[in-house]
């Protein structure tokens, strides 16, 4: 993949504050026009990745870039190009909805007031209400019109969905779903919700304590991983190519959560697709992804 | 930008600029009503004394009342003269660019398609141009006020503060330090405690101890014993103007060669003791010659450093250049914090 088909590019990326690391050798890249997930734990650094990539803050240590510029605080020609939506929706809360869109409008030359104004009547916000008078669900959906309205080629958006009700999550998802496809727009979405991942993105990056443990399409992250059981006395071993991930036992039968380097054999085992969700916490707890050719996988004793 | 910055502030900037209506307002009535009852308290039949009138009752009186009744508002104007200036730079300053950094919506602003110099800018320009035209109607009645219960009398060192373009600086330098605190504390209260403090401080220090020092004062070397004949009383004449600033009276050595200072008169007196008290003083006139004959030996005069009264507008602007200038480096060093920042 060449530069200008990435619309992220991280290169041994560190964030540190004070003593506290928030993001440690940090590399990944994502391909134009995706729409990929960051998931991660709860300070896994998933914050501070999309902050350096909004411009908010600098990277203590590696090299950030966006549409193959390196991104910093002062750039505003490449930060217009960014919308960005962060987890605890900044708005003014004793400004009206309608003086938040114009507050939009003054300061982004690509600001499409028409798509704004749609959007939230669509959503049956009143634009003469006050932002500190809406619901949660509502403050996100004002949040997420002034994100996209700038048109932005690149759009950040931290927890969209965090802190709502299941109807308001439901219906701020559809919203994000529906604006996805009418712009052209590449996507980072930082989210705990797998099933939000399933539903909207193609691409997945995993953090967890501080590194990128994955950076993967998604098709390819469901086709490359499988579940394989066998009774505990059955004694076949682990197929060639095949890395643990994850060992679950019974008091009957063993089951390993396995990347795939290339086809499987059968060779006595039961295969499963695993799920999202499935693969996503196996990743988690084993923290580091291997390569898919290495048999150095995190759980390999007694696979044999 | 100019609009967001207005839109941020609008109705703190209202609310202001009502506590200023209102300190004008009672500030011309009081003033009006005390230049009045002055007036004709001075002028005839009075002529300055609560004297009754016979025939038309105790009109003085009643007069030197009302005065005394007016005037009893002074101190709180006074108060209200010395508050208004950083109450409202700090809240401005606290306004345009804490709040934003405490309640994190300067995020909000920081990933549009603006610079932070930009945003900065707007913020602080919009502030500090509000911090001025709240304050010059107010600097201006002040100064009208201080005149008119003062008797013209605009140099008086409790209200130099409030009287004349000062009370604008003091606003501006308020409005500057609130956003260096801010854009180091980032948070609303403490941020305004810090201003307090430090204000304060300044406040404290700046007239005790830089004001005398901003223009040259004038000296002016008297005999001690001089006196002056107003028919059979004799008194010891005023050695400076009565509406000048004084900043010291006393003997002193004329061989001495800097400015002299309450010090200087104090270890003179202690020297003039010692040598007196070789001589004997049973009696007054003994006290009196040993006192000549040792303020001969030792060449003292009394010097009366003070600062005249037409030197009141070249201190106001040196007074308030200093703070401005110090306002501005507040500003450009919270501008460096503010590109600094991490939100």
């Amino acid at each position: 993949m060449t530069g200008d088909d990435l619309v992220i590019e991280t290169d041994a990326l560190t964030k540190r504050f004070r003593r506290r690391t928030a993001l440690n050798d940090c590399s990944l890249a994502v391909p134009r026009g995706r729409v990929a997930a960051l998931v991660g734990p709860n300070g896994s650094g998933k914050t501070t990745l999309l902050r350096l990539l909004a411009g908010l803050s600098r990277p203590t240590e590696g090299r950030i870039s966006v549409f193959g510029e390196e991104m910093s605080t002062s750039k505003i020609d490449l930060r217009a190009r960014v919308g960005y939506l962060d987890q605890d929706r900044p708005l003014y809360p004793w400004w009206r909805v309608r003086e938040i869109l114009e507050f939009g409008r003054r300061i982004n030359p690509t600001w499409d007031a028409e798509f704004a104004g749609r959007q939230l009547s669509e959503l049956e916000i009143d634009l003469g209400s006050r932002v500190r008078d809406l619901s949660g669900g509502q403050r996100a959906q004002v949040a997420l019109a002034v994100c996209f309205a700038k048109r932005p080629e690149l759009v950040l958006l931290d927890e969209p969905a965090s802190a709502l009700d299941p109807v308001a999550r439901q219906d701020l998802l559809q919203n994000i779903t529906e604006i996805f496809a009418d712009h052209e727009a590449s996507v980072l979405m930082a989210t705990h919700a797998i099933d939000d991942v399933a539903a909207i993105c193609d691409y997945v990056i995993i953090l967890s304590q501080s590194r990128v443990v994955l950076s993967e399409d998604l098709d390819y992250v469901l086709e490359s991983h499988r579940l394989l059981s066998r009774g505990l006395d059955d004694g076949v071993p682990v197929p060639r190519g095949a890395t643990v991930l994850e060992e679950r036992r019974t008091t009957r039968e063993i089951t390993y959560l396995v990347r795939l380097a290339m086809p499987l054999e059968r060779d006595g085992w039961r295969i499963e697709r695993p799920t999202l969700n499935e693969i996503v916490i196996a990743y988690l707890r084993g923290r580091r992804a291997p390569s898919a050719s290495s048999d150095s996988g995190l759980e390999e004793s007694g696979a044999t | 930008m100019i609009w967001i910055a207005w839109r941020f502030q609008r109705s703190v900037v209202c609310a202001l600029a009502l506590v200023a209506l209102i300190i004008i307002g009672f500030a011309v009535v009081t003033g009006v009503m005390q230049h009045h009852d002055l007036m004709q308290l001075l002028g005839a039949p009075c002529h300055g004394a609560e004297v009754a009138t016979p025939g038309r009752g105790d009109i003085c009186g009643v007069l030197a009342v009302k005065l005394a009744n007016v005037a009893s508002y002074n101190p709180e104007i006074r108060i209200a003269g010395l508050v208004i200036a950083p109450l409202v730079g700090a809240v401005l300053g606290l306004l345009a660019l804490v709040s934003e950094l405490d309640h994190r919506t300067a995020r909000l602003a920081w990933t549009q398609s603006i610079s932070r110099g930009r945003w900065f800018a707007a913020k602080a320009s919009v502030g500090a141009a509000i911090v001025t035209l709240i304050l010059v109607p107010t600097a201006i009645v002040l100064s009208w006020w201080n005149g008119e219960v003062r008797g013209y009398d605009l140099f008086q060192p409790d209200t130099f503060g409030i009287a004349g373009w000062d009370l604008v600086a003091y606003g501006l330098f308020a409005f500057a330090l609130t956003m260096l605190l801010g854009a180091v504390i980032r948070r609303v209260g403490w941020t305004l405690a810090a201003t307090t403090i430090l204000f304060l401080v300044v406040a404290v220090v700046f007239p005790s101890r830089v004001r005398s020092h901003l223009v040259s004062p004038t000296v002016h070397w008297s005999s001690p014993f001089a006196t002056v004949h107003k028919g059979s009383a004799a008194t010891q004449p005023q050695p400076f103007p009565f509406d000048a600033w004084l900043l010291v009276n006393g003997p002193v050595p004329r061989t001495i060669k800097t400015t002299p200072t309450w010090n200087d008169v104090l270890a003179t007196q202690q020297n003039a003791f010692r040598c007196t008290s070789g001589y004997p003083h049973k009696t007054f006139a003994e006290q009196a010659k040993a006192e000549t004959e040792c303020y001969k030996k030792l060449d003292i005069e009394n010097a009366a450093v003070f600062i005249a009264d037409n030197q009141f507008w070249t201190m106001q602007l040196r007074e308030g250049l200093l703070y401005l200038v110090a306002g501005m480096v507040f500003v450009g060093g919270a501008f460096v914090f503010v590109r600094r920042i991490e939100p």
